[in-house]
């Protein structure tokens, strides 16, 4: 098993933090490196790891069981999670509505 | 803080068409009430009882279903029942879309350079799709790997993407070619890429997707060929190839 990127943890991470964190560079405490969410390494067991794609540390832990999640954030020098979504593009589409705040 | 959190819902799905693609995989077609909208290149997660898994928007926002086509994996729990046992009519638990770095807009630019294995063609007939309907003057190129012919989803619509004089298309058939092929043969490497990819100093918006070991390749190939590793998006759809 070869395992997956941040793509794969949108979801687990929009549970955590309350929006999409794919796009939001985190720097790693082990080696600095700044790198998106998104292009983190993703392994999965009990748990979910995302690993540095820079030098393979563990950057976030996340254990969920019944509903509640462990996190551990051994490899976040910093985080900035902004606390609105940033303006985006409104999505086009025939089952589109405009999103509510 | 915690006023501010916000769950991403989940909504049901309707299946309304189901196209079988090619003996492995199948595109779904779905209604969903409540749904957003998207930006190609989004997925979405679905959920069905005691598995959760992610899935490409292959529909492009213009479309009228929500469509996702999944490859069966040998001993896949979800994506055999998706592929083999799901009928129209049944309903499908999903959220989305998700995903802020794998998506295409106008606003990304280009030019674009679009590198799939398998059934990491999804999210990127999405953009192809969106391309034709914005009529994009963005050029672009795409290098698509399958097995063989059979393995081959959606053939008609990726000739006609072909005849758009902005996309060059690139089939490369690594198991076996169709008789009287003059492309290309292999698996990627450095020199197809070479001669496929826009050069670095075009600095190409690059989406790469399918099989995590395919996309591992790729993206190391292009890296090591002088591209701007920020230019480069990837998707890992897991396993090998
Ligand atoms: C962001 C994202 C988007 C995705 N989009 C698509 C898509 O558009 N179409 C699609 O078909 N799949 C897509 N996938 C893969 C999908 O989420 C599932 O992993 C896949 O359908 C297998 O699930 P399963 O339950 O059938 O297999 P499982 O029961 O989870 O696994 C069965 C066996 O297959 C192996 N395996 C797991 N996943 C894969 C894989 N992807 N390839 C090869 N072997 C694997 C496992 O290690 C295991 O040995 C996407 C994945 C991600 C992260
Ligand atoms: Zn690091």
């Amino acid at each position: 098993m070869t395992g997956w990127d941040g793509n794969a943890v949108a979801g687990l991470l929009y549970d955590l933090f309350g929006q999409e964190m794919t796009g939001v560079g985190a720097t790693c405490a082990h080696c600095g490196r700044r790198s998106l969410l998104a292009r983190t390494r993703v392994f999965r067991g009990p748990g979910t790891v995302l690993l540095c794609p820079a030098c393979g540390g563990s950057m976030l832990v996340v254990c969920v069981r019944d509903g509640i999640a462990c996190v551990d954030a051994p490899g976040f020098a910093t985080l900035a999670v902004p606390l609105r979504e940033p303006v985006s593009l409104r999505p086009v589409g025939d089952q589109s509505r405009p999103r509510t705040a | 803080m915690a006023a501010l959190l916000r769950r991403l819902g989940w909504l049901t799905g309707r299946v309304v068409r189901l196209v079988r693609e090619t003996p492995r995989s199948r595109t779904i077609g779905l209604i969903v009430p409540g749904w957003p909208g998207h930006h190609p290149g989004q997925h979405v997660d679905l959920r069905l009882p005691g598995a959760e898994r992610s899935y490409a928007i292959a529909s492009a926002p213009e479309d009228r279903y929500l469509e996702l086509t999944v490859a069966r994996v040998a001993g896949g729990e979800v994506s055999g029942y998706l592929v083999d046992d799901l009928r129209e009519g049944d309903r499908l638990e999903l959220r989305g879309p998700l995903g802020a770095d794998f998506r295409w807009d106008a606003t990304s630019g280009g030019p674009l350079l679009l590198i799939a294995a398998g059934p990491g063609i999804a999210p990127l007939r999405s953009m192809l799709r969106h391309h034709r309907a914005i009529e994009s003057e963005v050029p672009v190129r795409l290098l698509y790997s399958v097995p063989d012919a059979l393995a081959l989803p959606y053939p008609e619509e990726i000739m006609r993407f072909a005849t758009s004089d902005q996309v060059d298309v690139n089939l490369t058939y690594t198991r076996r070619a169709p008789a009287r092929w003059n492309g290309y043969r292999r698996r990627i490497d450095a020199p197809m890429l070479a001669e496929v990819s826009w050069p670095p100093a075009e600095h190409p918006v690059t989406y790469v997707c399918g099989p995590t070991t395919f996309v591992d390749t790729a993206a190391a190939l292009l890296v090591a060929a002088g591209h701007d590793p920020d230019g480069i998006h990837a998707e890992r759809f897991g396993g090998g190839r």
